[in-house]
């Protein structure tokens, strides 16, 4: 996926300007502050909204989305894996998150985790293009250890993360730095990934640690 | 509601003035306060045409709807824009519904009560909602009409039954609804 020096502004405010970035098929993670543009930028993949300047070219194939905020609608997990006129191979995604055995249950009667995790497993069954929107939020230990696992894995699809799970960025074959609505530096994980640049991202002292063979993002 | 109370209070005023206008003209607020009458079947045919082209078209409808109701940001994903679906629907709701409303007169509340329990029975699906609620709306109302006609000792309007059934079940609704929000 390319996109192209795109600007948006949202009411008044520039929220992304002259945005350049690639993303490949494979996990590509979005890193940056609040308020950077990262969901901006993923709505415009959707074509929520239209960019001011620049394009983006999108791979062929169904485009699927797994939201930050969402409705906890009244109905069974079932229904909402179907909606939008779905019929997918869901079983073995929701086997991967250990969540067979919801289907019946009503949705709003979900916990955060496993709520979003039901919209995950729906949105990597039906995209060929996958955005996530801070899809770590709300997961506990176990299930961001399994999301990161199973995210790695997938190659055939372009996945795109929002996050702010620093370690969510190092299983990716892409990395994006975001600030300010600008791309500060992407490419490989192990090169975009330096105490510098994640200091300047986050402004607060980043370290960057190794400890039993894995490396450790410290504040 | 509030949009029902301001043209509420708009009809009041023209039928005053009406009334005061043209004395000879019969209250028109016995024809507001819809009725069912058997007045010959013509009407029925487009009636019932119109209907069943709505339901039909909310169950086909039934999956898409659904995720426009859980995120915005999905149905575009989709190649749905929800804006632009919620209005379509609204437009089409409203101009079916005043077509009924102008057939029949007024019957209010119907449309929150059955839902409502359809909902509470089967889940809140539009799958479900859609085609079940069409089937319960006409014995609901049937009943209502019957009890309209003999259980004053005397014809009233039916949509006084069905404002009087609906008024509890609304006030249960908004107090679960607060006392849920205090959590």
């Amino acid at each position: 996926m390319l996109i192209s020096a795109i600007s948006v502004k949202l009411g008044d405010r520039l929220v992304l300007r002259e945005v350049n970035v690639e993303f490949v098929r494979g996990l590509n993670v979005i890193l940056g502050p609040n308020g950077s543009g990262k969901t901006t930028l993923l709505r415009c993949i959707i074509e929520m909204f239209k960019p001011q300047t620049g394009k983006i070219e999108v791979e062929a194939g169904e485009k699927s989305y797994a939201p930050a905020e969402y409705f906890g609608a009244e109905m069974s997990v079932l229904d909402v894996l179907l909606s939008g006129d779905s019929r997918r191979e869901y079983t073995p995604y929701l086997e991967l998150f250990s969540l067979q055995s919801f289907l019946e249950r009503n949705f709003s009667s979900l916990s955060t985790g496993e709520k979003r995790m039901v919209l995950i497993a729906k949105a990597l069954a039906e995209g060929d293009v996958v955005l996530m929107d801070e899809p770590t939020s709300g997961l506990d230990l176990k299930n961001q250890v399994k999301l990161r696992e199973v995210l790695g894995t997938i190659k055939h699809k372009v996945i795109v993360v929002s996050t702010h799970d620093v370690s969510f960025a190092q299983a990716a074959d892409r990395v994006a730095l975001l600030k300010c609505g600008r791309v500060i530096a992407q490419g490989e994980a192990e090169r975009v990934l330096t105490e510098d640049l994640l200091t300047q991202l986050y402004e607060v002292r980043v370290r960057r640690v190794h400890v039993d063979g894995k490396t450790l993002f410290l504040t | 509601m509030v949009v029902a109370f301001i043209f509420s209070s708009a009809v009041t005023i023209l039928t005053t003035l009406i009334s005061t206008r043209f004395p000879f003209v019969p209250s028109v607020t016995f024809w507001l306060q819809g009725q069912i009458v058997v007045v010959g079947w013509r009407s029925d045919l487009g009636l019932f045409a119109l209907t069943a082209i709505l339901v039909l078209l909310g169950v086909k409808q039934a999956r898409r709807i659904d995720l426009v109701a859980i995120s915005d940001e999905m149905s575009y994903a989709r190649g749905i824009n929800p804006n632009t679906y919620r209005y379509m629907w609204v437009v089409l709701v409203s101009l079916v519904s005043g077509y009924i409303v102008s057939l029949v007169g007024i019957v209010g509340f119907v449309g929150i009560i059955v839902p409502h329990i359809v909902r509470r029975i089967l889940g809140g699906s539009t799958t479900a909602l859609v085609p079940y609620s069409a089937l319960l709306g006409s014995p609901l109302l049937l009943l209502a009409n019957i009890l309209s006609s003999g259980i004053f000792g005397t014809v009233i309007p039916v949509t006084a039954i069905t404002s009087l059934v609906a008024a509890p079940i609304i006030v249960y609704v908004m107090v679960r609804g607060i006392a849920d929000k205090r959590y």
